[in-house]
């Protein structure tokens, strides 16, 4: 047995480790001078080799603007949604992990996302297959939780309009792409949309997208919320009696609007047909048309307003004035001008009230065509009103110099004239107001971070009529609403109403139709703090077509019901003399 | 004179081994980041780990310093039977290579590098002057042999050759007869090929190893990404946390391939600066083994010096394709908290070894004074 002694056993240990140091110093040296060959030498050539880390432009979706009624119900909105994609590289880096995860994968499309057999087969065979747009929360949440590698999310936005068809032709809708295709959607689509973010994010190796490591290029700002002038209640009203009016007269279709006659805010504006927000791709052409702003029609006897209007105002006639009415058919420039009901002598207020042609026309014919052509344009025909909504057509009214001689017999009574049904309510709330015109709108307020912008809700334009004028007028027209007027059926106890029947014949092949009419009744609320005007128009009402029989009762029960909303008392005049008759 | 250079040596390892785990720290951060939040969402998540594990491993060196290195010889039979009891346990307890303890995982096999050279420093004290006997071998052999058949079960090769080398760097040092030593290099590299063989992945590693090019988005991905991390970072780097390849085209960054993040991202200046770190802590290990008369000292601190450079060497010689990947951490810079708590558990034994050394084994007047002010 070989035994060491202390001193060989010191020398043997200091020498071995003196070779340690060395292999050490050697190794040492030998990485030194590999960092030194790769990192110095090479540092050039295989860097030019090297794929670099991919910035990827990602955009970041940001929601629509809501819109709200102005009461801060919801008209639109948008809320988020996932869908779900797979990303089959990181299923294929799984399944080595975990042998069976492609079937495990595969019965989860099946039970959570209710793919057959078949689909989960071919979604599971390609590279990165949409396995479910919008998903539905439950969904979402299901898989969320069960975080299979793999399956990747990705977060939109929809819009969604909670109230179906209600206000459907004000608001409008959105397309795929997320434009406003119609309605408010399309008109304020700036304010709404916002601005869609997008950045640079940094890819991982395994194509990862690395959220952290991101470069915003565009800022992503949301939508702005916009508050419109509509009344949800005051909407859902008039829609109802609408409906009611177009199935009960058979007509092509019904239009209205409810406005504030001081301001020009539209408190409801509607058309039926009508269509559903949601599903605007199944709805017709027909359907979607927003008649108030987009149809022409000759406004008939509503347009008379316009004529003892410029009369009155001019002190051509007083309403006391008396004009023989040629009792229902008179011979003037080459054609019989006739009455539906025969009168003789009418004072200027009873020709209005009445609603004769022939009155009307004589008082036109001394005012003079000049001097009516020039109301015409005051009251605003033949121009926009510039209503905040697409669509809107310009109306018709001919230059002076291309009036015909025959035409100072026409456009008094409405005829020779197109107009669109808001242009009509313009023109009545010059008389409603006091004589100015209004703006009529729909944009309320615009909401900010931090306050609002209240858009201009005076609405105050150019003096047209002065006070005085107006109120003679008024009172007319109160008369019209009046048992004996042209629309007994829009008289409600209690409220002074004012308003005039239309009846115009339409315009078929450049021939009056016998049997195609447009029936219309426009009035407002007198002395009340309400200043709410109502325009129904009833387009080819069968088998009866007078204004006052097919729109009247329409205008009555929407202003009815608009009263019960909003609390209107009965005015003191009109409730002293039912006392009054009470004790007697 | 002289003992002011002995205390500026001790001072230097201290402050030196500040620096590494430092460095290693804000490394471990860098890498790290885009695997914790793939992991959990927090870029920081394997670095707060990591600052808990250093807090322990701090507690644990003032532990050791109160120690004296006398009681470590004496327990250290005891400390690798019991490590040794333990390696098999993540078989049943756990992982593969781990065991769980709540929010912690425990890496058996890392105390056993460290426990198995205590053993063997033990061991070969004791039968120095019987060391030219092939049959003084036989024990540690036979230790050696197991612990090799459990990683085997664990496929933790790497750590099986950190293991290795050391045991043949401390046979080596003992003064076991080169025949034998060739011998017993030989067994290791039939035994080696064995293993590589019986494993068709490994099989493969070689081949990547001879030519990396061959399949580049393939098996050689990852040496190829390691180059292309080490080479584009130049000489001055793109700066610290600027790196790319770490972001996952770099498989497992933060563990087996962090050194070629210190490349990508301090450049050449940054990998030699690390160099020569490990590079002191190996040669001041065994610069207090030469100096030390206590041969379980001289064994102990040769062997945590050859531990700490072989981990190295391992691991800088896989990133920049020297030898074939196979999976090695670099010392307080990889994530893995028991292999770091165990590094630094081993620096403690270090420094407390440098103080026996340096101060109490070479007694002076003024050494009395010194030690009362400490």
């Amino acid at each position: 047995m070989e035994k060491l002694r202390q001193e060989q056993i010191e020398d043997l240990f200091s020498r071995r480790l003196k070779n340690t140091r060395a292999i050490f110093f050697f190794f040492f040296l030998l990485v030194f001078a590999f960092l030194f060959k790769i990192q110095v030498i090479q540092h050039q050539s295989l860097s030019a080799g090297a794929e670099s880390g991919k910035y990827m432009k990602v955009s970041i979706p940001v929601p629509r603007g809501t819109i709200y009624d102005r009461n801060g119900r919801i008209l639109a909105v948008s809320i988020p949604f996932y869908s779900a994609y797979m990303d089959s590289w990181a299923v294929a880096h799984r399944e080595k992990k975990e042998p069976g995860y492609r079937s495990r994968l595969k019965q989860e499309f099946k039970d959570t996302l209710g793919m057959s057999e078949k689909e989960a087969e071919e979604k599971i065979g390609q590279t990165y297959p949409l396995l479910r747009r919008e998903l539905s929360i439950g969904q979402y949440r299901t898989l969320a939780e069960k975080k299979l590698p793999g399956i990747v999310f990705e977060q939109d936005y929809k819009r969604t309009y909670p109230n179906n068809r209600l206000a459907c032709h004000v608001v409008g809708f959105t397309g795929v792409d997320g434009e406003g295709l119609e309605g408010i959607e399309m008109y304020y689509n700036g304010l709404l949309k916002g601005t869609k973010g997008s950045s640079l994010v940094l890819r991982d190796g395994k194509g990862t997208l690395l959220y952290s490591v991101e470069k915003k290029l565009v800022q992503p700002v949301k939508g702005k919320d916009i508050v419109l002038t509509l009344d949800y209640n005051l909407q859902f009203i008039l829609e109802e009696e609408l409906s009611r009016a177009y199935t009960q007269f058979n007509a092509k279709s019904v239009s209205a609007v409810i406005m504030d006659y001081e301001t020009g805010e539209v408190l409801a504006l509607a058309n039926v047909p009508n269509y559903d927000l949601n599903r605007p791709g199944s709805a017709s052409p027909d359907e979607r048309r927003n008649r108030v702003v987009t149809d022409l029609f000759e406004p008939g006897s509503t347009f008379k307003i316009v004529t003892a209007a410029a009369a009155i105002e001019e002190n051509v006639f007083t309403p006391n004035d008396v004009i023989h009415c040629e009792n229902g058919k008179w011979f003037v420039r080459n054609h019989y001008l006739r009455d539906v009901h025969s009168y003789g002598s009418l004072t200027v207020s009873k020709v209005i009230e009445k609603s004769s042609n022939i009155g009307t026309v004589k008082i036109a014919m001394n005012l003079g065509e000049r001097k009516l052509y020039d109301y015409c344009t005051k009251f605003g025909f033949g121009q926009v009103t510039g209503i905040d909504i697409p669509g809107e057509i310009r109306g018709i009214l001919r230059p002076l110099n291309r009036w015909s001689g025959y035409s100072i017999t026409a456009i008094p009574i409405g005829q020779e004239v197109g107009i669109n049904a808001l242009q009509g309510v313009r023109a009545m709330s010059v008389i409603a107001n006091g004589g100015y015109l209004v703006k009529p709108h729909l944009l309320r307020e615009i909401k900010e971070e931090v306050s609002s912008i209240k858009t201009n809700t005076s609405g105050a334009g150019d003096q047209v009529l002065s006070g005085k004028t107006c109120d003679i007028l008024r009172g007319i027209l109160e008369n019209v609403t009046r048992p004996g007027g042209t629309a007994p059926q829009t008289h409600i106890d209690g409220y002074r109403i004012s308003g005039k029947t239309g009846t115009a014949q339409k315009i078929i092949n450049g021939h009056y139709s016998k049997n195609s009419y447009v029936g219309s009744f426009s009035g407002f609320l007198n002395g009340s703090d309400e200043k709410l005007i109502i325009q129904v128009t009833v387009d080819e009402p069968r088998p009866i077509y007078y204004g006052g029989l097919v729109a009247g009762p329409a205008f009555r029960n929407v202003l009815w019901r608009s009263l019960q909303y909003l609390n209107v008392p009965p005015s003191g005049e009109e409730e002293e003399r039912k006392i009054a008759l009470n004790k007697k | 004179m002289f003992l002011k250079k002995r205390l500026n040596f001790y001072n230097r390892l201290q402050i030196i081994s500040a620096i590494i785990i430092t460095t290693g720290t804000l490394f471990l951060l860098s890498s790290s980041s885009v695997y914790g939040i793939s992991r959990s969402g927090n870029p920081a998540f394997y670095f707060e780990k990591h600052i808990l594990w250093l807090l322990l491993g701090l507690v644990g060196i003032l532990l050791i310093m109160k120690l004296d290195t006398r009681q470590i010889e004496k327990h250290s039979l005891p400390i690798f039977l019991v490590s040794l009891a333990i390696l098999p346990l993540p078989k049943f307890f756990g992982d593969l290579r781990w065991i769980r303890l709540g929010p912690l995982s425990f890496q058996p096999a890392e105390l056993v590098k460290f426990t198995f050279v205590l053993y063997l420093a033990d061991y070969l004290k004791r039968k120095l002057p019987l060391i030219r006997e092939k049959k003084t071998m036989w024990v540690p052999i036979g230790f050696l042999l197991l612990i090799t058949g459990i990683l085997q079960l664990q496929k933790d090769i790497g750590t099986f050759a950190v293991i290795f080398f050391t045991f043949m760097l401390l046979m080596f040092l003992a003064g076991v007869r080169i025949k034998n030593i060739l011998l017993i290099i030989l067994a290791g590299i039939v035994l080696f090929t064995g293993l590589i063989l019986m494993f068709p992945y490994r099989r493969e590693r070689i081949m990547t190893y001879l030519n990396p090019a061959a399949d580049p988005m393939g098996k050689g991905y990852q040496t190829r990404q390691s180059l292309i991390a080490m080479s584009s970072g130049g000489v001055l780097g793109k700066g610290l946390g600027a790196g790319e390849r770490k972001l996952k085209f770099l498989p497992e960054a933060h563990k087996d391939y962090i050194y070629a993040v210190v490349g990508e991202e301090t450049g050449f200046l940054g990998t030699v600066f690390v160099l020569s770190l490990f590079g002191f802590l190996v040669f001041s290990s065994f610069h207090l083994s030469n100096i030390s008369n206590d041969y379980f000292i001289k064994f102990l601190s040769a062997g945590i010096g050859g531990l700490f450079g072989f981990q190295f060497l391992l691991h800088a010689g896989v990133v920049l394709n020297m030898v074939p990947s196979k999976g090695t951490t670099l010392p307080f810079f990889s994530v893995g908290g028991s292999s770091f708590l165990i590094n630094i558990l081993a620096l403690g034994v270090l420094f407390n070894i440098a103080r026996k050394v340096l101060i109490e084994e070479n007694p002076s007047n003024f050494m009395d004074t010194y030690i009362e002010k400490i």
